[in-house]
């Protein structure tokens, strides 16, 4: 145990009210959310003897599993699309813009701090039977029928999450492609490598970190939404996390919702962790 | 110490984590001295510097200024200032904002306090400087206000923590002359670290050397050049030519060594240094003391080759081989005393020495 | 303002796409207050017409209101205490403490965390606990998430002060407190300003948390979505939206503009370029 000096206890001293303040609205919560999920409701009550029944049902259940893998299966399509689609973007902004790269920034950070609500919301209101879409291409005279399958699955949910997580993805890839050493890739120049050698090569080992952040910051908290399948999922796109809210809501079973909870953020933090590892990997055989 | 010791640090010690930082200095200032810490980055200077300033508590030991245990004095109530190495001119207030924060805490008349910061002003010759801000000034006159910051205060003793790193060459030879002048003006005490000794040597009454958290030697700049204590010091201190030897025989203060480079040698010893006979020892000698000859000169001489010259206008710095030796000889010869002529490589010539001119060192 | 030239094709293409890119990003929501203007219940092409009727309508209706002071006391509250909770741990962790790494995770565990994770888990701590749900339970979730922003925008105007500037003012005689006031605080400024804003915005966007602790109180986005299952009270909605949106957008540019300014002006009084 090192001695800790003046300047450290400073250190914790100051941090010690941020620190309570998280244990008490975090670090306990999470606790207590642990705790039910070992205990049982008989109606209207609650047995506390531990055990892990709650647990079994989750992975018994075949509509449960299904619906576990589904939203699973959406946060990794979304994850892979929105980092996909904001990696250009990004690196547009890091090497591309000279002058006002403030302004480029602000028009992308605008969106990330808007109401997420009504990200949602606008999506809706633009896929719906009578939304944007369907009157626009009828008034065009291109459909004589509104589509349905614009809404209401989860394909709607797909692109209804890519829209609204864009954001959380453009911004650390930015910090990071920004982060390279000019010279490196000059370097590189200079001993023979061709822009999409120099890409492959430098830019995007290097800019790994951001991307992995930004697609951490995607995929966990994407297959716990609940907004987005609520509104435009429709009951083909029902995903983890309305599951769980009905549990603490109608059905009154919270047992069973903690359990729910504590599996899905255990089995996304294992995806998590092994594709990160995956994608190190790979990354570092590229020579 | 002969004078009295106007502040004296008394075995200190500071340990970070596994490192001993500074192991037990100890050494007094005199009043109005201009007193260096001087050593490469690392060796404890800055260190000890702020246990002294009070940004660092010692782990053991005593630091006492003017009679005054100011160990464990918080900085704010030390009669001490500190010029930072970064200056730390505050960027939300104007140059007389700056000088006079200090005095805001002292509660002096506001008459004396502008008195105060007006004589500042004009001693760092900046009168007129008054509103501009930190990023409208030069490093250089960034360096004077911090400074006149810390005067301003009228410490006992001020502590300067490698103020003239981030300035240019001709500047900082500039201000190495300023600095030096203004100290003598205010009659203050000065402990300036640096890690340039030519810096050290131009400035100070006495150094410090250290090297991994010790003190090596405290000494005048003269002394130090010409009597190092030790291999560490002397390597540190100008250029040196180094030569292993054992010591044969003593007369009085004269010491024959054995060396396999320069054969056998009579060293004049400092008053007070002994070394047993059939110790190991090293020869020190200055590439200045060095002399080269195309001819075999009257004094003992070796043989050597030239390896690399280099003309650097007044002098020529030549690399030069000779048997026995573990690496290349250095050698400082002036131009006008060689006659124009020029030693060039692969030439044989004859190396000769002052008798005054080796130094001894324990190995 | 963008260097092409050198890139030739490859340099237009990728313009071309990164303006594509920001329509896509802007368009759908665009599209709100498109809509809030036309006269028609209906959502759909083609366009009837101009009205402000939506608008109006928002002034008349009283749990609107009430709504819109819930969420911005809770907004207020949940910015100064995260503000002010985030400035101190951004102080003690911009220096090397023996477990920085684990506790800067800790405290940047909430953005990590699904909201409805946290909502349900704060909901058991609550009322196992016994206190009754409110705008104070609201307060609480939001000082959460709120945390990690505000140590974000805190510890990266931190990074540009020079540690030195408290200790020439210790040297100079000043107290640690008088320190703070007469050099951390005002340096800190502009940190501290874009902290408050941002974090308001988090806490006054904020659906999931509000929906579970909220109680009887409503705040304006729980009531935003209970008033979407009202097809007649779209084009409301939408009205709200639109004005949540330009709001948000304002406050947004001007606490990235107070930030950044405040970087330049710190950068500029140490004489780096930026």
């Amino acid at each position: 145990m090192p001695a800790f000096n003046r300047d450290d206890r400073k250190g914790y001293l100051l941090l010690s009210p941020t620190l309570a303040v998280l244990l008490f609205a975090l670090a306990a919560p999470i606790g207590m959310l642990a705790l039910y999920s070992v205990w049982t409701q008989n109606g209207l009550f609650l047995d506390t003897h531990p055990t892990l029944s709650q647990y079994a049902a989750v992975i018994a259940r075949e509509g449960y599993r299904v619906l576990f893998l589904r939203s699973l299966a959406i946060s990794a399509l979304v994850t892979i699309i929105t980092v996909g689609l904001a990696y250009p973007m990004a690196y547009f902004v890091a090497f591309r813009v000279t002058r006002a790269k403030f302004i480029w920034l602000l028009l992308l950070t605008i969106p990330f701090w808007t109401s997420y609500l009504l990200r949602v919301f606008a999506w809706k209101v633009i896929l719906g039977y009578n939304g944007v879409i369907n009157s626009g291409l009828i008034s065009l005279g291109l459909i004589s029928q509104p589509l349905e399958f614009l809404l209401y699955n989860p394909t709607a949910v797909v692109v209804t999450l890519a829209h609204a997580y864009a954001a959380f993805a453009i911004l650390p890839i930015y910090v990071s492609l920004e982060k390279i050493d000019r010279s490196l890739l000059e370097a590189a120049a200079d001993l023979g490598d061709g822009p999409f050698r120099r890409f492959w090569r430098v830019t995007l080992p290097l800019s790994l970190p951001g991307v992995i952040g930004a697609a951490v910051l995607i995929f966990v908290p994407t297959t716990g939404d609940y907004v987005t399948p609520t509104l435009v999922g429709g009951s083909d796109g029902v995903m983890i996390a309305n599951l769980i809210q009905v549990q603490f809501g109608r059905v009154n079973n919270w047992p069973l919702g903690a359990a729910l909870a504590i599996a899905s953020m255990a089995a996304v933090g294992i995806i998590a962790v092994a594709v990160i590892q995956a994608a190190r990997l790979a990354v570092a055989r590229i020579r | 110490m002969a004078r009295e010791d106007f502040v004296r640090i008394e075995n200190v010690s500071k340990r970070f984590g596994a490192t001993l930082a500074v192991d037990r200095a100890s050494f007094g200032i005199g009043r109005g001295e201009f007193f260096s810490l001087l050593g490469p980055s690392g060796c404890g200077k800055t260190t000890l510097l702020r246990m002294i300033g009070g940004f660092a508590v010692p782990d053991s030991g005593a630091i006492v200024l003017d009679g005054e245990d100011i160990t464990a004095v918080p900085p704010n109530k030390r009669p001490t200032n500190m010029v930072f190495q970064s200056y730390a001119i505050f960027p939300h207030l104007n140059v007389r904002d700056n000088i006079a924060y200090g005095l805001r805490n002292e509660h002096l008349p506001t008459t004396e306090r502008n008195a105060r910061v007006a004589e500042a002003l004009a001693m760092i010759r900046l009168e007129g400087y008054d509103t501009r801000r930190a990023h409208e000034l030069s490093g250089g006159e960034r360096q004077r206000v911090a400074l006149a910051r810390a005067l301003v205060k009228r410490p006992k003793l001020l502590l300067l923590d490698e103020p003239l790193g981030a300035l240019d060459k001709r500047l900082r030879e500039a201000m190495q002359v300023e600095l030096r002048q203004l100290q003598r003006e205010v009659g203050i005490s000065f402990i300036f670290v640096t890690h340039d000794q030519e810096e050290a040597l131009s400035m100070s009454d006495r150094i410090a050397v250290m090297e991994k958290g010790r003190v090596l030697q405290i000494a005048d700049p003269k002394t130090l050049y010409e009597a190092p204590a030790t291999r560490a010091v002397a390597d540190f201190i100008g250029t040196m030519n180094f030569f292993e030897g054992c010591l044969t025989a003593m007369a009085g203060e004269i010491a024959t060594v054995e060396t396999r480079a320069l054969n056998h040698l009579h060293v004049a010893m400092h008053p007070g240094t002994t070394f047993g006979a059939g110790t190991r020892v090293l020869v020190a000698i200055r590439p200045e003391k060095f002399t080269l000859s195309r001819e075999p000169p009257g004094a003992p001489a070796i043989m050597a080759r030239v390896i690399v010259a280099t003309y650097l206008g007044d002098r020529s710095h030549f690399q030069i081989a000779i048997e026995g030796a573990a690496g290349p000889i250095i050698v400082s010869a002036q131009n006008s005393a060689t006659g124009g002529r020029r030693f060039e490589p692969e030439e044989t010539v004859y190396l000769s020495w002052p008798a005054d001119g080796p130094i001894l060192l324990p190995a | 303002m963008l260097s092409l030239s050198k890139h030739g094709q490859h340099g237009r293409g990728l313009a071309v796409y990164a303006l594509a890119y920001l329509v896509f990003l802007y368009v759908p929501v665009l599209l709100l207050p498109l809509f809030s203007f036309n006269d028609s219940l209906f959502i759909a092409f083609p366009l009837s017409g101009f009205t402000i009727q939506w608008y109006a309508a928002l002034s008349e209706d009283a749990d609107m209101r009430a709504a819109l002071l819930n969420t911005l006391s809770v907004g207020t509250v949940a910015s100064l205490l995260s503000t002010i909770l985030g400035l101190l741990a951004a102080k003690a962790l911009i220096r090397p403490l023996p477990g920085r790494a684990l506790l800067l995770g800790f405290a940047n565990l909430s953005l990590f965390i699904p909201e409805i994770v946290i909502g349900i888990a704060l909901l058991i701590l609550i009322t196992t606990v016994g206190i009754p749900l409110s705008l104070m339970s609201v307060v609480i979730g939001h000082v959460l998430i709120c945390i990690p922003f505000a140590i974000l925008v805190l510890m990266s105007r931190f990074e540009g002060f020079d540690a030195s500037l408290e200790e020439a003012s210790r040297d100079l005689g000043e107290s640690a407190w008088m320190t703070f006031w007469r050099v951390t605080f005002p340096l800190m400024l502009p940190g501290i300003v874009a902290s408050l804003l941002l974090t308001f915005i988090v806490s006054f966007d904020d659906f999931m948390i509000a929906f579970f602790l909220c109680g009887t109180d409503t705040t304006l986005p729980v009531y935003i979505f209970g008033e979407l299952r009202f097809p007649y009270k779209l084009p409301t909605v939408l009205a709200l939206g639109s004005a949540i949106l330009i709001v948000s957008a304002v406050l947004v540019a001007f606490a990235e503009w107070v930030r950044r300014f405040g970087l330049v002006g710190a950068a500029r009084d140490r004489g780096i370029g930026v």
